[in-house]
This record gives C-alpha cells, structure tokens and sequence, in this order.
C-alpha cells in the first residue's frame, strides 16, 4: 500500500473484539520492526455500544496520537458504519463486515471498499468472536502492509497470556480471512 | 496462504498501556506499597498492579477512599519504603491534605495523576487543567511537589523510576502528571532493568522502624512556637526547593534555532503540536518546540536562553487549558520577549487539539 504512514481505525460493537484487533495488529507492528501507536475509546462505553480503536503505523517517528481521518478501516456493524464512515481520507481502503452491514446499501465511491462475510465464517469456525480476526486477514491481504508472518508473530504474543487455545483458532481464522480476498 | 511458523521476535519492545507502564516501572523500581482507589482514567494502574504487586508479594490495597490511600502512603513513607499512590484529577483533589502532609513531614513518596477534565467530576477525557494545582503545592502551605510529565510509553516507564529516586533523595512526593490520552496510549517501548538515578541514596535514618537501642525518630508536621520552629522549618523547605530549582530542569528542544515560531506544550499536547509543526517545516517554515519534562521545577534558565537568542521569534504556548502554563512563559519571558509575542492556545473542559488545528493555529501567527 502506497502510503507512508497509515493512521486505521477499527470499529464495532463492543465484544467484537475491536481492540483486541487493534493489540494484535500493534504486537505484528512490533515484530516488523515498525512504530505503532493505539488509542482505544474508553470510559462511558456500555456492552453493545460502538467501540473503536485508532492506531498508527509508520517506519518514523509517530508524534500525533490524535487521528483525525483514518486513512484504512476495518468495520465490523452497521451503527459503527454509520457513525465513522464520513471521517475517513477519500480512497481508503475499507473493510466492512457484510454479515452486519447490508452490501446492497452501501453507496460510498470515494472508498475502496469490500465487504467480508465474517461473522457469518466465524460462526461456522464454532466460535463467533474470531470475526474480527478474519477481518483482520482479509485487511492484511487487500493493503500488503505487514507480511502475515508478523501478523502470526503478534498473535502470538497477544493470546499466549494464558489463553494458548485461542491462538490456533485464531490463526485459523486469519488464514481464512487472508485467502478470502 | 503458504503455512506459517510462529518465529522469535527480534524487536524485544514490550506493548503496554501508559497506565500500565507506570505500575511496571513502580515494580521495577522497588516500590513496596501501592494504595490507590479507581478513576477513569487511571483505573489501568490498580488494575495492573493487583496483579503485579501480588506475583512479587508486595503490599497493594484498593482502599476505601482517596484519602484513605493517601494517609496509607504517608504511613508506608514515614515507615522508610518506597510507595505510591495512582488517581485522576477529582482523586487528587481529595488527596492534596494529605500530600501537604507528607511534604511538610519531608517523606518520599510517588503520586501518578492521570489528568481528567474538570473542575468538579468534569468529564473523562484527557486535560491538563491540573496544572497550577501540581506546580503550586496544591494543598494547603508553603510547599512544591517534583512534577515530571511524560508524553510517551517510554517516559511513562522511565520517569516512574527517576520519581522514587528523586522523591529518596530530596524527600519529597514527586509528581508524575500524565492526562487521558497518554495514561490510555498503547505503544510500544524498552522495558530495561531499573536503573538508578544517583550513585548513592542518602540513609533513611529518620524512617519509624522501631527505636530499638537509639532515640525515637517522631514524623511531625506541628511546629509550635514560632519564630523559632515553623519559620525554619519553612526556610529549611525553601532552600531545599531553591536547590532542586537549580539542580533539576528537564526539557526538550527541538528545531529552535532560528525558529520563527517557538511553540511550547507539554505532555499529549507536545506530541499534537510536533505533527503539526513537522508538517509547517515541510513547507519551508521554522517552526521549533520546547518542552518541558518538568513542570515543577520549571525549566525557566533554558527557554530564557532559546528567547535571547533568537530575538524575534513568536512564542505560542498550547495547553488543554484555558492558560496555566501560560503564567510560567510568561512569568519566564517577561524581562526578553515583549508580552504581546507570547500567544495562547488552548481549551478546557476535556478537549483536545487536533494536528490540523495546531497547524491553522500557526499559520494564523505567521502571518500577523
């Protein structure tokens, strides 16, 4: 992807793992060597409220921690849609949830957008918080900016705190996420 | 997808939040007692070091109250070990009581405030309308707090280190003034072994550790009788803060020579304001930015030294405030640079700037 400096943003609802996501990519950011740096929203959030996550990656210094416009998306519901969707720089690439958001409805063409059936594969994995993973591959694929194998490494060191049996389903997931593109 | 291996990471960086950070560095660093009550946005600390302070057998307690958690402090200081206490804003009005205790009773001790808006409950989001109250003593008598303030992980971890040392060795509480968005930022950073600040720590001979075969130390802050007790006393303080002034001024410089503009800010906003400026110099400007990682002592000979030389610089002072660092620039700048160079910009009430505001900002002084 031909930017210097990505600024993503990751929403959802909360529960789908949006800063889990966020984490993930941030562990990957450190295995590749790169500067990363992520806000989650936090405080007066409720259980199925929307829930986001800003990170910056970039092989420089990263000053700002502020991100005004995103410049790629990951969206995981409707409402986070609807809510984020204005904010982000014309020509991003975007990653929507089409098990959540209606494909038929979406109309934006100042965005390059694709939609994942996510939450619809994860359920069929038997485990519908891997969606977020599966977007997360399927991201990796579409923008090439960091090798899947730090993506791996990250998700290593973001579920080996005594949770070791969600790592492979996990990387199931990514996996099929990555290929779904 | 070809198959992957799981491979050894070469970056050994570590990937915490600023709040988490803080509570590592106070593992690291010895702290043997933590009490502290939860506040958004620090509650990552407790929480942290519930853990932490367990695994290493130490002392944590969730205590009932903010001043509950100070008054422990002053306890654990007064009994010679290195303690700390976390909150937000409204928490650390609660404590000051017992902070000016604990300064006027000459003990060591850490106090983390993740700074919120106020003033009241306010809101959650990240300020520093903290400000006057941590660089001014806070509660009530002649006293100053150490007041360092990060504006990334790295300094998080850091600075947490140098506070119990500096607070050891001047005995006194040292500050440590993050805000919403630095005690919520991820980032990763070097979490080295602790490194001490001074080659030797003068001998806590005054701690209550039982009199055991010599006199009794006695902790006090009543000092009857004056001219003679609590006047020296207060002279005593003086020249202690006199030589931490002279001693003790951190700061950061960058892009100030020949600068046309000189922003000063601090902490989140330190960070905000670089993006900006890095993109005004893109554009052919010179722009610079000082600032200071000590709020108390203010590093007043440093940027007095930037103003001499270079004569006609603007100076624009950027706080998520409505102007308190404002008074030490100006305070600092009135005998060089004529008042009406020094701008403000800032808000309360839990804001904060934008690059892209910072940025229009700047332009607006350029071209007055």
């Amino acid at each position: 992807m031909p930017i210097t400096e990505i600024n993503m943003l990751i929403a959802g609802f909360g529960g789908q793992g949006v800063i889990l996501a966020g984490n993930v990519l941030a562990y990957a950011c450190i295995d590749a060597g790169k500067n990363v740096c992520a806000m989650a929203s936090y405080g007066a959030e409720v259980r199925g409220g929307t829930a986001k996550a800003l990170i910056s990656i970039s092989d420089y210094e990263i000053d700002s921690p502020i991100i005004e416009r995103p410049n790629l998306a990951m969206i995981m519901n409707a409402p986070s849609y609807i809510k984020y969707i204005d904010t982000l720089e014309p020509g991003s690439p975007v990653i929507v949830n089409s098990s959540l958001i209606d494909m038929g409805k979406i109309e934006n063409k100042k965005l390059d957008i694709i939609g994942i059936d996510a939450t619809n594969f994860a359920i069929r994995m038997g485990n519908i918080r891997v969606a977020n993973v599966i977007m997360l591959g399927a991201m990796i694929k579409k923008t090439n900016i960091l090798e899947p194998q730090s993506v791996v490494n990250g998700m290593k060191r973001a579920f080996y705190k005594g949770k070791k049996g969600l790592y492979y389903i996990n990387e199931s997931a990514f996996t099929i996420g990555y290929d779904l593109v | 997808m070809a198959e992957l291996n799981i491979t050894e990471s070469q970056d050994k960086r570590v990937l915490m939040k600023g709040n988490e950070a803080v509570g590592e560095a106070a593992i690291k660093a010895g702290c043997h007692c933590y009490f502290a009550y939860p506040i958004t946005p620090q509650t990552e600390t407790p929480e942290y070091l519930s853990k932490r302070m367990e695994e290493e057998n130490r002392v944590f307690i969730q205590a009932e109250s903010e001043v509950a958690a100070i008054n422990m402090v002053f306890g654990a200081s007064a009994a010679g070990v290195r303690v700390m206490t976390s909150s937000s804003s409204p928490g650390i009005s609660l404590k000051q009581e017992g902070i000016s205790y604990i300064a006027g009773a000459e003990l060591p001790c850490v106090i983390i405030n993740v700074v919120r808006g106020g003033p009241g409950l306010g809101n959650i989001e990240a300020s520093q309308a903290d400000y006057f109250q941590s660089t001014r003593g806070g509660g009530h008598g002649d006293y100053r707090c150490i007041v360092l303030a990060p504006n990334c992980l790295q300094e998080c971890y850091d600075m947490t280190m140098n506070a119990f040392d500096l607070a050891d060795f001047y005995r006194m509480p040292v500050i440590i003034q993050s805000d919403g968005i630095i005690g919520q930022l991820v980032e990763p950073f070097q979490m080295h072994p602790y490194k001490p600040m001074f080659e030797k720590l003068p001998k806590k001979d005054w701690a209550l550790t039982g009199c055991a075969g010599r006199k009794p130390n006695v902790v006090r802050t009543l000092f009857l009788n004056p001219p003679n007790g609590l006047e020296l006393h207060n002279r005593k303080l003086e020249q202690k803060y006199n030589k931490i002034k002279s001693e003790l001024r951190w700061c950061e410089t960058y892009n100030c020579d020949n600068a046309d503009i000189i922003v000063i800010a601090y902490g989140a906003t330190s960070r905000i304001a670089k993006s900006a400026i890095k993109k005004h110099n893109n554009n052919g400007t010179k722009i610079g930015l000082f600032r200071p990682k000590t709020l108390w002592p203010w590093p007043d000979a440093e940027l007095t030294d930037i103003a001499k030389k270079n004569k006609s610089a603007k100076f624009l002072v950027i706080e998520m405030s409505t102007g308190q660092m404002l008074e030490d620039v100006l305070l600092t700048l009135m005998d060089v640079v004529p008042k009406k160079d020094i701008l403000f910009y800032g808000m309360g009430g839990g804001w904060n700037p934008t690059p892209d505001s910072v940025y229009k900002k700047i332009q607006e002084v350029l071209k007055t």
